[in-house]
């Protein structure tokens, strides 16, 4: 197997960037609905700015990372791991047309950096990422030691 | 943020447009009770609007837009993204439809709408009948 996959080693994680993801998660043990009104998801960049929602599945076999990420170039979002840290950084870039056109505006936009801990014993070599229709899904084999296994009993 | 004079109006709802169409939803509001409301931008420019949706894991498959009298109406239907059974460890968004419909003024012409799904992005646009558009009339000497 090669190693030449899209992850890298991440030095250094801006300080201000975990205060943001320290407060979000307090704020979303305080208010634990999901995706409300006026919430804003965490991002140290660009703090009036967008980005992405992420939910993290599990099966037996795989974790799974799931972000949404409309109308963001998959070939510009950058992953990479730190530890037991998954991380996504990309922008999403406001459209061509001229602001002076402007009639409504609900979407937002700007550059984004979201960390999310992976649990368990993944291998992130043998990860795939994946980005279609807005969404970006990256999937983890765990560890063999990290599956669930039956222990057969022999008989006596 | 208001339009200062638009030519051409999109009236935008958050709600299925119960009241603008009446009965034309009635058959399909349950289902959409739990549909969420994509957010959207509309530009104005000299040919017309485009108006712009996130609809991420909308696919040209699950998208249905439809147009009835004046109601431009659009409905994805998600898939989730992950196998059945598995368990959610973190949840930032519930995976559900998105819904949400439009009032469109006499001026939108209703045969040149087109419609582009990108990256999640929907992308309408709504060109002006030619009898909307300004038109210089010469004078003949």
């Amino acid at each position: 197997m090669g190693r030449s996959n899209q992850w890298r080693r991440e030095p250094f994680i801006p300080f201000n960037f975990l205060q943001n993801e320290l407060v979000r998660v307090l704020e979303d043990y305080f208010q634990p609905e999901g995706r409300g009104g006026g919430q804003s998801p965490p991002t140290d960049l660009e703090p009036s700015g967008w980005s992405p929602l992420i939910d993290v599945y599990e099966t037996p076999e795989d974790t799974i990372v799931v972000a949404e990420i409309p109308g963001v170039d998959p070939t510009k979002i950058e992953l990479s791991i730190s530890g037991n840290l998954l991380i996504l950084r990309g922008v999403k870039e406001i459209g061509e047309l001229p602001e002076a056109q402007l009639q409504v505006r609900e979407r937002r936009f700007g550059t984004f950096l979201r960390q999310v801990m992976v649990p368990g014993d993944v291998d992130f070599d043998a990860a795939q990422a994946d980005a279609k229709n807005g969404v970006l899904t990256v999937r983890m084999p765990k560890r063999r030691a990290a599956q669930p296994r039956t222990i057969p009993i022999r008989p006596s | 943020m208001k339009a200062t004079h638009p030519s051409i109006r999109v009236t935008v709802g958050h709600q299925p447009p119960q009241a603008a169409a009446p009965g034309a939803f009635a058959e399909a509001s349950p289902e959409l009770q739990q549909a969420f409301t994509p957010p959207i931008d509309i530009h104005e420019g000299p040919d017309g609007l485009t108006l712009e949706a996130d609809l991420p894991g909308a696919t040209e498959a699950n998208l249905i837009i439809q147009l009835e009298d004046n109601v431009l109406s659009l409905h994805a239907r998600i898939e989730p993204p992950a196998p059945e059974g598995a368990r959610t460890l973190h949840e930032e968004y519930h995976v559900g439809d998105y819904y949400r419909s439009f009032i469109l003024s006499d001026e939108v012409d209703r045969e040149r709408i087109t419609a582009e799904l990108r990256n999640g992005v929907l992308r309408l646009v709504l060109p002006k009948a030619d009898r909307a558009r300004a038109r210089r009339i010469e004078i003949r000497s």
